[in-house]
């Protein structure tokens, strides 16, 4: 049962309460030395404010009045500004961890779109949600501050020397002389009415908000790419996938295309033993192009490709020695006298780095591809079974008149390579474009015989499209077996790595040292320095000592 | 009202007399000027710091005039003995001829003591303060005489010409409440100093405060209030000093042989309520710490060699440990 004070007659209480009466100041002394609040029974306050015709109090449930002083409205007032400024800061401590929240409930949806449902399951959305949801409690848990300390930053904020906090805490808290609170807290109610609480509290966009953009963006730049990549809005495959297909599926059909301009061996082998007694002299003269005269075509497209690392070398001359020192290509065009129709991957690198550097011989191709299958298209019109031999004799005859060519130019090229290989001794005359340029005079005179008969000395009296189109048909890797005759320019020569021992001369070195003599001049030492300097030369000494 | 005694308002009245008065003679050192009037309603004892003729021993002399107080000044000298501050047995005849010892009193016995060039005296005559200074009292022979409240000591102390003088120890200088750096004046304030000089007639300062009030005043401020988080402020400056500690700044850490002691942290409590008094407020802030950090504690700080050699002195160390000690912005 708590103790309150209580006051038994109306006397006093109407003295303290009317300034007009004549004992207001001794009895407002004596109530000072009270401890408020005072309380008083109903029927005597009723009195007294009826007495003073003022009527201002605060009614308990029970029977006695609490007449609350000036400095418990002073306390009120401290006590609602704190509480605004809680609810203010309460509001702020919401809006970061809402945004927290929905930062990390957005994770779900961006892994989403790189996952795809393949990976990561719808339900799991449910699971990034929670989280964030969890985050943001654990977060508003911990950070969320005590009206004290939001009573603090109010001060730091109205820049009121601690008074609100101050008068805050011993409006709970007992301790210190019951006046001097309440003068205190007076002049924090002062403060707290004169005060702007967003002065206070200014918004703050929360950090976390950076982060939220920023999921927010990827997201959006997720869905860009994604559906920029599929016109579905299928969420089923993966990102890196459709990425994947979408930029491996462009050089797949430049190798479907690349793969479909030149014959296969096989192909090109059963039409020619199946054409044997079957040639069609129309389809010869429609589908055969001598290479002699489509090399000055082909020359002209062998500029376009000249490389540029080697100086002073026409394109001719660069594809030629280029191509003569790739490995394999020009063995096996010697010795199986077949060229690159016999090895398909022999075609595909040089094509693939082409294709690489330079679209426009894609275009191109595609162009050749497209007239040569305009002409097969005509000649279907034409003739079923007719044109299909046609066609079978066409390819027949491209691969074999090229073919004889690479032949008759290939046969003699690799042969008589491979005896100036055995002849001037060198093992990697074929691979090694130095070795091939040391090596029998007979060889490179008769290369240059060979580059000069499938170059051809003819003037180009053929159009462009027929020579794209005897590129197409595989010509154009008459060059590979050429090479130039003379070269100029700049070499890089790469051997391989051996054990090596670089010897520098060694010479002796003297060095002399005289002594010098020195002497130590006594120096005025500041007083107050001089306990640290003794300090360091007995440290000195020590060390000097052991 | 505050009290039936005295008010806030009479308060801030008294203190605003005193340093009108002060102002007739001293142009200017407000900050010293407060600091003084914070030590001696503090109860505590201020040492002044700075070089020759910036009005160290002018200012504590007007403040003595100022107050209608017991007022002596002691020259410090080598040759000082502590005899000469605290007082002798002397022996003296009464009328029928016998003789008898009696304690003649020294000019340690007065409200105010101005300690004019305090190092300057061997380290025993400094001694002789240690006692009156924190105990307030004087022991001579077997008798100890108790000093009268209020009690100031006012020591100044040149920091040129170390040559023949006595460093003070830091027992002595823990016991002083603040260390009041002394600067030049500004070029406004040393045009008005010149013009005073020229004047045909100096000013003449009246006593406004007498010893109840100072002692009324002192009373009233041990009422002001001290918020916890304002406690745990100066608390933590302190064990931020001290680098044996686990909370000890880095700076501390790396510059400071010795931290504060306790007595830093009574001076910065104690000394915030009277200039929170001073200031029209009934509670300490940490603003007040903070203002009073450095004449409290820069004396109480040992620096290492380092420091010394770096060239860090104590307030360069002492900010920059305020500067990062959180709260109290």
């Amino acid at each position: 049962m708590s103790l309150q004070r209580v006051m038994a007659d109306t006397g006093p209480l109407v003295a303290v309460l009317s300034r007009t009466d004549e004992h207001h100041a001794d009895c407002t002394d004596e109530a000072r030395r009270i401890k408020p609040p005072y309380s008083a029974p109903k029927r005597m306050h009723s009195r007294a404010w009826g007495t003073i015709d003022a009527p201002q109090a605060t009614y308990n449930s029970g029977s006695v009045v609490a007449l609350m002083g000036s400095h418990d409205q002073s306390a009120e007032r401290v006590r609602s500004a704190v509480e605004r400024g809680y609810r203010r800061v309460l509001g702020q401590l919401a809006l970061r961890d809402g945004v927290l929240a929905a930062t990390v409930a957005l994770v779900g949806p961006a892994v989403l779109l790189v996952a795809g449902t393949d990976y990561f399951p719808l339900a799991l959305l449910w699971l990034f949600s929670v989280a964030g949801l969890a985050a943001a409690a654990n977060h508003w848990l911990r950070s969320r501050p005590s009206p004290y300390l939001v009573a603090q930053k109010i001060d730091r904020g109205w820049d009121s020397d601690d008074q609100i906090s101050t008068a805050y805490h011993f409006l709970n808290q007992d301790g210190g002389h019951e006046e001097w609170v309440q003068l205190q807290r007076r002049h924090a109610r002062d403060v707290a009415d004169s005060g702007d609480l967003p002065a206070a509290f200014p918004f703050k966009l929360p950090h976390i908000a950076y982060a939220l953009f920023s999921v927010t963006l990827l997201i959006a730049l997720l869905f860009l790419v994604r559906y920029g990549t599929q016109t579905t809005l299928s969420l089923k495959p993966p990102l890196p996938q459709l990425i994947l297909q979408a930029l491996l599926g462009d050089e797949q059909q430049e190798e479907l295309l690349v793969e479909e301009t030149q014959p296969r061996p096989a192909d090109s082998d059963d039409a020619a033993s199946s054409l044997d007694d079957e040639e069609d002299a129309e389809s010869q003269e429609t589908v055969e192009i001598d290479p002699l005269e489509s090399a000055p075509m082909i020359g002209e497209l062998g500029e376009e490709f000249a490389m540029p690392e080697v100086e002073g070398l026409s394109a001719e001359d660069e594809f030629g020695d280029e191509l003569a020192s790739d490995e394999g290509l020009g063995d096996e065009a010697g010795t199986d006298g077949q060229g690159e129709t016999e090895d398909p991957s022999g075609m595909d690198d040089p094509s693939s780095e082409w294709n690489k550097e330079s679209d426009s011989l894609m275009d191109k191709l595609k162009e050749a591809f497209e007239n040569m299958m305009s002409k097969l298209n005509m000649e279907e019109q034409q003739g079923g079974q007719p044109s299909e031999q046609g066609s079978e004799s066409q390819s027949e005859q491209a691969s074999e008149t090229p073919g004889q060519g690479q032949e008759a130019a290939g046969s003699e090229t690799g042969e008589e390579g491979s005896q100036a290989e055995s002849e001037g001794g060198q093992a990697d005359a074929a691979s090694d474009q130095i070795s091939m340029e040391e090596g029998d005079s007979e060889s490179s005179e008769q290369q240059s015989d060979t580059s000069i008969a499938t170059a051809g000395s003819g003037e180009g009296s053929k159009e462009l499209r027929e020579a794209e189109q005897a590129e197409v048909m595989g010509e154009l890797s008459e060059l590979y077996q050429h090479r130039a005759e003379e070269i100029t320019g700049e070499f890089m020569i790469e051997t391989e790595s051996a054990q090596q021992t670089a010897r520098t001369p060694y010479a002796p070195r003297q060095s002399g040292h005289l002594d010098r003599g020195a002497a130590l001049s006594r120096d005025e030492i500041p007083l107050a320095y001089r306990a640290y300097i003794k300090e360091y030369f007995k440290q000195v000494r020590q060390k000097t000592g052991k | 009202m505050i009290s039936s005694e005295i008010s806030l308002e009479q308060i801030t009245d008294q203190m605003q007399q005193v340093r009108d008065e002060i102002g007739k003679i001293i142009v200017g050192q407000d900050d010293v000027v407060e600091g003084v009037l914070i030590a001696l309603v503090a109860g505590g004892h201020v040492l002044l710091e700075g070089v020759p003729g910036l009005g160290k021993t002018t200012l504590l002399r007007t403040l003595g005039g100022a107050l209608h107080l017991d007022y002596s000044r002691i020259q410090f000298t080598p040759d000082l003995m502590p005899a000469d501050i605290i007082g002798s047995m002397v022996l003296e005849s009464d009328s029928v001829g016998s003789k008898r010892l009696r304690f003649e009193p020294g000019p340690i016995f007065a409200h105010l003591v101005l300690a004019d060039e305090i190092n300057r005296a061997t380290p025993r005559t400094q001694s002789a303060l240690l006692e009156a200074m924190q105990e307030r009292t004087i022991t001579s022979g077997t008798t100890t005489y108790p000093l009268e409240d209020p009690f100031l000591v006012m020591a100044t102390q040149n920091p040129l010409e170390m040559e023949g003088t006595y460093p003070l120890p830091e027992a002595q200088l823990d016991r002083f409440m603040m260390k009041i750096l002394v600067g030049y004046p500004t070029k406004n304030e040393m045009e008005t100093i010149v013009e005073r000089t020229l004047a045909f007639e100096q000013p003449s300062v009246d006593q406004v405060v007498n010893r109840d009030q100072i002692l009324e005043t002192r009373r009233a401020s041990h009422e002001v209030l001290v918020a916890p988080h304002v406690q745990d402020f100066a608390i933590r400056l302190i064990m931020a000093t001290q680098p044996e500690q686990a909370d000890a700044h880095e700076l501390a850490k790396k510059y400071i042989r010795y931290g504060s002691s306790p007595r830093g942290a009574q001076s910065l409590l104690q000394g915030g309520r009277v200039r929170a008094l001073l200031r029209g407020r009934l509670n300490v802030s940490t603003s007040d710490i903070r203002a009073l950090a450095l004449p409290a504690l820069r004396h109480r700080i040992i620096l290492n060699f380092d420091a010394h050699a770096e060239g860090k002195p104590e307030d360069h160390v002492l900010s920059e440990i305020l500067d990062s000690l959180p709260g109290g912005e």
